[in-house]
């Protein structure tokens, strides 16, 4: 299968327009230029726009795919209307499946499993929201243990464990060799 | 058998012309208080670097004198009736309260009123009574009565004062004629850079429009021709290409097609004026297709212009220098210039009002507000018979294009008024 076709199987849930947007990159760079990730980092949008529209699998193996903060900058200011941000979280679902994935993403895939939460609560937050007058402790796997039952059912039957490498006994992420 | 010309740009000039040489009268219609255009902002054209005034003013005063042209400025089609040959049009005629030719600018001097000069692109003011630019025609004063004194509350008759001429008594008068066909020549308005915030055009006065430019380098601009920003001369210069053209995000993704000839054109005539300065330009492709363009683009990169590949990503201020961010697409990396004034070379748009004039004579406009010709082997003319397209309000184009679309509409029309005649 070519790249376009993967990412439009891995990425079916951006839908079709996202896929079809690719094709319409003129490579002006307003992407780039405008990218906060790369004013810090070699992530470099319009390069990677480029290698997708010609097929380039090695843009898979490229860690600097992992370097997009989905701030969408790129996606609002795009003259063609290409849907960057979603073409490179689509793209990452393709990365991830052949076993290219950040360590990063991989931990926060970790704690989703491990917690129900990206992000979970911490002391600050918890102090926080009482500040705002909310209950301390949110409704989410937080209170509801049986959730966090449920998304872990989930991960299981999506194999989602299995793509991020999650260690059901240790409950934190396998050793595996960064690619 | 009498034509109709709306607009007084070059189109339209050169279509009443052709259509009066022809031994019809025609009537122009403008609606601003001068002929001329927006051409008559423009101080040089491209690719050969003519005084546009040099050309223009000749040109509208052959309009002026001519016998066979009755020109009708600061009026508006309100409607038209009828078919080809034989249209019912009206007219409102707006008066200027100041006799053609008053022009000894003494009620200038006691108007206390400022406001922004729309043909300086608002970098200079000018009073509620004025004369609209250097070789306005008709010429001498007129008074704008949005802005008046004396319209707003009656407060005000100090012009009246020193000039007897002033009639504050004139009324607008609606008159209608008779004519066989109509040019339509109602030009464009520049897209507002507004619309693209991340290029800070309303944060930083460093931060200008290519017809700004246009101005600042005229001698008989604001600034009597010196290249000044923020009190002094810039010593580093950007022009950022494809503002508001190529661009979905704003409605228009059509090319404007004059912007990368009239950058270059700024761009040689700024390194004229500075010889010294850094001057780059960014750009998505280059699109110099006209005459003798390719070779002035090459002369003007010769004259140390940076054209760098890679649209303009974003404008800010570093609190000594404005800073345009892009990436060299050729390189694949970004980049920061810091610039003293950076240019945007903003794409054509519809005429404001254009929609009620389609829907005045009732011709088409496409999705983004041209009017549409019948077909691509028609392109002069509308599908309503007697009704003839003729410069950008049909689409953007340059200056000769322009005068060569009002020459193809003015001998679509004397064809079809002489058909009608016999």
């Amino acid at each position: 299968m070519s790249l376009i076709e993967d990412i439009e199987e891995s990425g079916w849930v951006f839908g079709k327009d996202t896929i079809d947007s690719i094709y319409a990159c003129m490579q002006c760079g307003k992407c780039t230029g405008s990218c906060p990730s790369g004013r810090i980092t070699g992530y470099r949008t319009r390069r990677l726009m480029n290698k997708v529209q010609s097929g380039d699998r090695s843009i898979l193996e490229d860690p600097d795919i992992w370097l997009c903060t989905t701030c969408y900058t790129c996606y609002e200011r795009c003259p063609r209307e290409v849907k960057t941000t979603d073409v490179i979280r689509a793209l990452r679902n393709v990365a991830a499946k052949e076993g290219y994935m950040s360590k990063a993403h991989r931990a926060t895939a970790m704690y989703v499993i491990k917690t129900g939460h990206a992000v979970p609560i911490n002391d600050a937050t918890k102090k926080l929201r009482k500040k705002l007058g909310l209950s301390e402790i949110p409704p989410t796997t937080h209170k509801y243990p049986e959730a966090l039952k449920a998304i872990q059912n989930i991960s299981k039957k999506m194999k989602f464990d299995k793509l991020v490498g999650f260690d059901w006994n240790t409950m934190n992420l396998e050793e595996r060799e960064e690619k | 058998m009498k034509g109709l010309v709306i607009g007084g740009g070059v189109a339209g000039l050169r279509a009443a012309l052709d259509i009066a040489n022809a031994g019809f009268d025609i009537y122009l219609v403008e609606r601003d208080y001068s002929i001329g255009g927006r051409s008559a902002q423009i101080t040089k054209s491209y690719p050969d670097l003519t005084n546009i005034k040099d050309v223009l003013k000749p040109l509208m005063e052959e309009v002026y004198n001519h016998e066979r042209i009755t020109l009708l400025t600061n009026s508006e089609v309100l409607g038209l009736e009828g078919e080809a040959g034989n249209f019912k049009v009206k007219i409102e005629k707006k008066p200027r309260y100041v006799p053609d030719g008053e022009s000894c600018e003494k009620c200038i001097e006691v108007c206390p009123v400022e406001i922004p000069n729309e043909f300086n692109e608002r970098l200079d003011k000018r009073k509620a009574i004025f004369v609209p630019f250097s070789y306005a025609i008709p010429d001498g004063c007129v008074i704008d009565e949005t802005n008046c004194l004396h319209f707003k509350d009656g407060s005000c008759s100090r012009c009246k004062e020193v000039c007897d001429g002033i009639n504050f008594d004139q009324k607008a008068e609606t008159i209608e004629i008779d004519v066989g066909s109509v040019v339509v020549a109602t030009g464009f308005d520049p897209f507002d850079p507004n619309l693209r915030p991340e290029l800070a055009y309303d944060k930083y006065d460093g931060v200008i429009t290519s017809l700004e430019l246009e101005r600042i380098l005229d001698e008989d601009g604001p600034t009597g021709g010196k290249i000044i920003i923020n009190g002094k001369e810039p010593k580093s210069v950007v022009f950022a290409h494809c503002i508001g053209s190529r661009d979905k995000k704003v409605e228009n993704p059509y090319c404007s097609r004059i912007c990368c000839m009239y950058t270059a054109k700024e761009a040689y005539m700024l390194r004229e004026k500075l010889p010294n300065a850094e001057i780059s330009a960014c750009y998505i492709d280059m699109r110099a297709f006209g005459k003798g363009c390719e070779e002035f683009y090459e002369e003007v990169q010769k004259k140390q212009v940076l054209y760098r590949r890679g649209v303009a990503a974003e404008v800010y201020s570093n609190g000594v220098n404005l800073v345009l961010r892009a990436e060299d697409t050729l390189l694949s990396e970004p980049y920061e210039s810091a610039a003293d004034m950076i240019v945007l070379a903003v794409g054509v748009e519809p005429k404001e009002g254009s929609s009620e004039l389609a829907e005045n004579l009732g011709i088409k406009m496409d999705e983004y507000g041209f009017f549409v010709e019948k077909n691509m082997y028609d392109p002069v003319e509308t599908e309503k018979e007697g009704i003839f397209l003729a410069g950008c309000c049909q689409g953007p184009k340059d200056i000769t294009d322009s005068i060569l679309q009002g020459g193809a509409a003015a001998a679509k029309a004397i064809g079809l008024m002489g058909r009608h005649s016999n």
